[in-house]
């Protein structure tokens, strides 16, 4: 077998076949790094570039996602001790009041594209949960999305309690979504903000101190 | 019709799953009936046939009927026989729905509408974007003083109050959300229009903050429409269901606005017509509310494309066949291109598809009331236009959206009011007025029907 099968699978959104031929390629003694590299991620790109075609939709994208995680779960055991080393964890979910989460699921696809362990927490999420949430999670990065005038406001109250419960150095803050820009970033006090799901790697990377993969 | 409080209980009773679950469910069960039933968007048609709308309809009551709704609230689907979803559009169909809002001589009635009547829509304009507190009266007053305008449809949202920002969930969303409503109410007194009806409430959107500006006597039940709309794709919580509740309690009607989006969960343009009209008529089915509204763009937020002229239509037209409910639109555009003709070429097909569609009330029509005059113009002489016609005349405009498009300059965001009007003498500046003259021209060119009472000024 050939993981450029895999490939297509996952492409292809084919569920059981992808999970199989995964199985099948680790029974037979492929790389797993190869496996996961050309296989599993080569398979996610496949998708991106039909959502960029319009051949595939957001619930395509989900649905990919949610695929190659579980195929991602099967070959991880097998990954030599520090290949697997992942980007970085985010936890990334809507401030509260706020109920655009179609935004910030592209941002999380992206990201787990790059290679980061990422943790949607939903939306309406209240400030102090998405801190509770970081420390349980030990989150590199904190990212949230705010659509509205009167929900941008509450992405500076989680800096705010990072702040004063003196963890501000712990997690990057980064914002997205309509209302959000740099200069509101900036105000506020997080770390950064990106206009869309291509850049918000881009901008994890730097923060994590690493060469942009995007 | 199916009690609010039964929703409670389905709410509790119904299959628990992940939210992300639910979402997938509805990509893949859209994608297998837009295929069942052989629905195609066909960019030729922008204004579709009978034959298209049935489809849509049809595939809106199996989709409602195998996904239904989600109570994020409670982790739950919220399931409905198929009986009961055509009992709905029967209701609706057999007992026409109308509304009056405004008091006094701005009363208005609005009621079902065909795609074959030559009447015209009612036609209102409120402010969509971000408005900054030093310019919320004139702004409002601007509105207000255009004639064509028989509403505010809804109001934006102020970005501050004396320094204070209003932040969902907290006193300073109530704090900001009174004084608007003030603010409101001066602009109409100023235009001489006390009466008129102000819209869906927007600074504030959490039931406490409903509850409290209707408390107040700012907001009338004459004047002022409640969100319970779910949020996209299908979802619902308590606090829409609180809020449809109150309105049925206090003879107020609900905002029920159906939100799908192209490229989204729903996917292609004709998953996202019947998932608009799968999701009004969750929003009928617990809102009970005497009018719809239909809402589109694509993922980055474009609006007024042939994708989203087709969508309306699609939806539109259904329910025009099937529930004859009394629809609302927009007349939506690319706001990236805010004061360019691309924008103004947009409004116009989008304010042509959904006239022609059978659409009984605009809610918004163009951002400034110059914008709103020269829509509704045009607006009186496309109703009851054939529908070969119509959909000729939408792939003109459209053409010369694509042709023109890569001239103008895309904003990053959106370009506020105070530079295209001087607010002092509430006129529009030179270049603004000049740019409205320019594509008011190319349009009746390309054979928007204006009528010689037009005055641009
Ligand atoms: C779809 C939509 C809705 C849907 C949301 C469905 C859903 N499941 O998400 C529904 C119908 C529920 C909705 C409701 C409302 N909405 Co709305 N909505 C939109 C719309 C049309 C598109 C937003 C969207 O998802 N676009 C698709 C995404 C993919 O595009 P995008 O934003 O470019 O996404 C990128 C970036 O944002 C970025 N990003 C996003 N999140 C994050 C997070 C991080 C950390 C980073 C780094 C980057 C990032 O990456 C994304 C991917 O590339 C916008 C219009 C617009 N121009 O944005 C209005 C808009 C955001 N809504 C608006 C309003 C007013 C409302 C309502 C208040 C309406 C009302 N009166 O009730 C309610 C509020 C509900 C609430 N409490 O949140 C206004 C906001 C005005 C303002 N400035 O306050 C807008 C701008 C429309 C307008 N012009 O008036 N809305």
């Amino acid at each position: 077998m050939n993981v450029s099968d895999i490939t297509e699978a996952i492409a292809d959104l084919e569920d059981e076949r992808a999970l199989s031929l995964v199985e099948e390629a680790l029974a037979a003694g492929l790389d797993p790094v190869d496996i996961l590299q050309n296989g599993i991620v080569a398979g996610l790109r496949e998708i991106g570039r039909r959502f960029d075609a319009e051949e595939y939709y957001l619930a395509e994208l989900m649905m990919g996602g949610k695929l190659s995680q579980e195929c991602i779960a099967l070959v991880e055991p097998h990954m030599p001790a520090g290949s697997g080393a992942k980007s970085g964890v985010v936890i990334l979910g809507a401030v509260q009041g706020d109920l655009h989460d179609i935004g910030y699921k592209l941002v999380s696809t992206q990201l787990k594209l790059a290679g980061y362990e990422v943790h949607e927490i939903g939306v309406n999420v209240a400030p102090m949960t998405f801190v509770q949430k970081a420390q349980e999670l030990k989150a590199d990065i904190i990212g949230l999305s705010a659509f509205l005038i009167t929900t941008l406001p509450l992405c500076g109250e989680v800096v705010n309690y990072l702040r004063d419960m003196g963890i501000r150095d712990n997690h990057r803050v980064i914002i997205g979504g309509a209302e959000a820009s740099h200069g509101a970033s900036e105000s506020m006090g997080c770390d950064g903000y990106a206009p869309n799901a291509v850049q918000s790697v881009i901008l994890c990377d730097r923060l994590m101190g690493r060469a942009a993969t995007a | 019709m199916i009690s609010i409080l039964e929703f409670q209980r389905r709410s509790e009773t119904g299959p628990v799953m992940e939210v992300n679950d639910f979402d997938m469910l509805v990509g893949k069960r859209m994608r297998e009936i837009v295929k069942k039933y052989g629905i195609t968007y066909n960019p030729e048609e922008l204004v579709v046939d009978d034959e298209t709308a049935d489809k849509v309809f049809q595939a809106a009551v199996e989709y409602m009927s195998t996904v239904g709704l989600y109570n994020v609230s409670t982790f739950r689907q919220i399931q409905f026989t198929k009986e009961e979803i055509e009992e709905i559009a029967r209701d609706y169909r057999e007992n026409h729905r109308t509304q009056v809002f405004g008091t006094g001589k701005e009363e208005i009635l609005i009621k079902p509408r065909t795609s074959q009547d030559t009447w015209a829509p009612i036609a209102m304009v409120g402010s969509t974007g971000p408005i900054q507190q030093d310019w919320h009266i004139p702004f409002t007053q601007l509105l207000a003083q255009e004639p064509t305008n028989h509403g505010l449809g809804c109001s934006g949202c102020g970005v501050s109050v004396d320094g204070i920002e209003p932040k969902a969930g907290t006193v300073t969303e109530l704090h900001c959300a009174l004084w608007e409503q003030e603010a409101l109410l001066e602009g109409l007194r100023r235009a001489g229009r006390e009466g008129m009806h102000l819209g869906v409430l927007a600074t504030v959107f959490t039931f406490g903050g409903v509850a409290a500006v209707m408390q107040n006597g700012l907001r009338n039940k004459y004047n002022t429409q409640l969100g319970i709309h779910l949020m996209a794709e299908q979802k619902l919580d308590y606090s829409r269901l609180l809020t449809a509740y109150f309105c049925e309690q206090n003879g107020m009607q609900p905002w029920t606005s159906a939100t799908a989006i192209i490229g989204g969960l729903t996917g292609s343009p004709a998953g996202t017509a019947v998932g608009l009209l799968g999701n009004l008529i969750g929003q009928l089915a617990f809102g009970h509310g005497n009018l719809g509204s239909l809402f589109t763009s694509h993922l980055g937020g474009n609006s007024g494309t042939r994708e989203a002229c087709w969508v309306y239509s699609a939806a539109g037209r259904a329910v025009e066949r099937h529930i004859q409910v009394p629809l609302g639109g927009t007349a939506s555009a690319n706001h990236y291109y805010r004061g360019t003709r691309v924008c103004f070429y947009q409004q116009l097909a989008s304010m042509t598809a959904l006239t022609a569609s059978g659409l009984a009330y605009l809610w918004s029509v163009g951002a400034t009331g110059l914008e709103t005059r020269v829509c509704v113009n045009a607006m009186q002489g496309i109703s009851g236009m054939p529908r070969d016609k119509v959909n000729t005349l939408l792939n003109t405009i459209l053409a010369k959206v694509d042709e023109v498009m890569p001239e103008e300059t895309r904003t990053e965001r959106y370009r506020e009011l105070p530079e295209f009007y001087d607010l002092k003498t509430l006129k529009p500046k030179p270049e603004f007025l000049a740019t409205v003259k320019q594509a008011t021209e190319d349009l009746a060119d390309m054979g928007v029907p204006y009528s010689s009472e037009l005055v641009i000024d």
